[in-house]
C-alpha cells in the first residue's frame, strides 16, 4: 500500500483527506512543516499532500526544503490549496510542486490526481 | 449549510459528518474575536491566514455562504478595504454557528457499557500507541474503537488523548496514552 504524509493545520481538513483516502493508503499526519520535514525523511512516503500556512514555514517553504534535501527531493508534493491564482499556481511550482488541488475537495478528482502522481512517481509534473 | 454537498465528499457517511461539523463549530468559537482583534491591530497577515483557513474548512463541510464571505474578505484584506466584507463574515459566521449549535454530543456516549474488557482494552490501547508514535491517521479509527469499547471507564485518560488527536498532535496523545495503559494495568491487577 502507497504511503501518503498529509501536512496541514487544520484538523479539520486531515479529517476529510483522511476519510476520503483511508483504506487505500497508509496514512501518516504532520501538522506543522517542520515536523513534515522530519516525517519525510524518516518515514519516506510515496507522495505528500501539503497544506500548511503558519508564519514559521508555509507549503512554498515546506516544499523548497524538501526538495533541498537529497533524501525527500523525490518525493512528489501535491499542494491543497483554497487559492485559485494564476501567480499562487506558478509559485507552487517554482517550489518544485507537482500537481495542486483546489479545496473544497472533489473527492474523484483527488483520487485520480494521487493516482496519477502514485504511478508516474519520478517523472515530471503534468 | 449545503448539508449534501458536504455528505457527499465523505460519502454519505453522517455519523462521521455530524462529527466533523462538532469539531467545525468548536474551531470557530474564537474566530469572530480573533479575526477583530488582528483587523483592528493591522494584523493583515494574521487576518487574511484567518480568513482563507475558514475559506478551506467552510467549503468541505459545505458551509457556502461562509466559504464565499470568507473568500471575499481575504481578497479584501489584501485590497485594505475590508469593512463591508467583514461585517458579512462575521454576519456568516454568526449562521453557521447557529445552525450547528443544535448538534449534540456523540451519540455513542450514551450508549457506553457499564464495565470493559480489560485484554481487550490493552490490545486496543497498545495498538493506539504504536499508530501515534508513527502518526498514523488510523490512530482515529482505533481510537474510536477503544472509547467505545471502555464504555464509562477510563473517562479521564480517554478524554485526554481524544482532545490531543483530535488536532493530530501525536505527541501529547502518545503520553495520554501510555497513562491510559498503566491504569488499565493498575486495574487489571485488581
Amino acid at each position: 500500500m502507497n504511503k501518503i504524509l498529509i501536512v496541514d493545520d487544520s484538523p479539520t481538513n486531515i479529517r476529510f483527506l483522511g476519510e476520503m483516502l483511508k483504506g487505500s493508503y497508509d496514512l501518516i499526519v504532520a501538522t506543522a512543516g517542520k515536523e513534515a520535514l522530519s516525517l519525510a525523511e524518516t518515514d519516506r512516503p510515496d507522495l505528500i499532500l501539503l497544506d500548511v500556512e503558519m508564519p514559521e514555514m508555509d507549503k512554498f517553504e515546506t516544499c523548497r526544503s524538501l526538495k533541498g534535501n537529497p533524501a525527500t527531493a523525490n518525493i512528489p508534493v501535491i499542494f491543497i490549496t483554497a487559492h485559485e491564482g494564476e501567480a499562487k499556481i506558478k509559485a507552487a511550482r517554482s517550489a518544485g510542486c507537482y500537481d495542486y488541488i483546489t479545496k473544497p475537495f472533489d473527492a474523484d478528482r483527488l483520487r485520480r490526481t494521487i493516482e496519477r502522481c502514485v504511478n508516474t512517481r519520478g517523472q515530471e509534473g503534468p | 449549510m449545503d448539508i449534501a454537498d458536504g455528505l457527499n465528499r465523505l460519502s454519505g457517511n453522517e455519523s462521521l459528518y455530524r462529527d466533523i461539523l462538532r469539531e467545525f463549530r468548536l474551531s470557530l468559537d474564537e474566530t469572530a474575536a480573533d479575526m477583530e482583534r488582528y483587523l483592528a491591530r493591522n494584523e493583515r497577515e494574521e487576518a487574511s491566514r484567518l480568513a482563507h483557513a475558514i475559506k478551506g474548512q467552510a467549503g468541505n463541510v459545505g458551509a457556502k455562504e461562509l466559504f464565499a464571505a470568507a473568500a471575499a474578505l481575504e481578497q479584501d484584506i489584501a485590497a485594505g478595504h475590508h469593512y463591508a466584507s467583514l461585517q458579512n463574515f462575521l454576519a456568516a459566521l454568526r449562521t453557521v454557528q447557529g445552525s450547528l449549535a443544535s448538534i449534540g454530543t456523540k451519540e455513542h456516549e450514551a450508549n457506553k457499557p457499564d464495565s470493559a474488557d480489560l485484554s481487550q482494552l490493552t490490545a486496543l490501547a497498545q495498538k493506539l500507541a504504536r499508530e501515534a508514535e508513527h502518526s498514523s491517521f488510523d490512530a482515529v479509527t482505533t481510537f474510536e474503537e477503544l472509547n467505545k469499547t471502555a464504555g464509562v471507564s477510563f473517562k479521564k485518560e480517554l478524554t485526554d488523548i481524544g482532545n490531543h488527536l483530535k488536532i493530530f498532535d501525536f505527541e501529547k496523545a502518545g503520553q495520554s496514552i501510555a497513562r491510559l495503559i498503566h491504569a488499565i494495568k493498575k486495574e487489571t491487577a485488581r
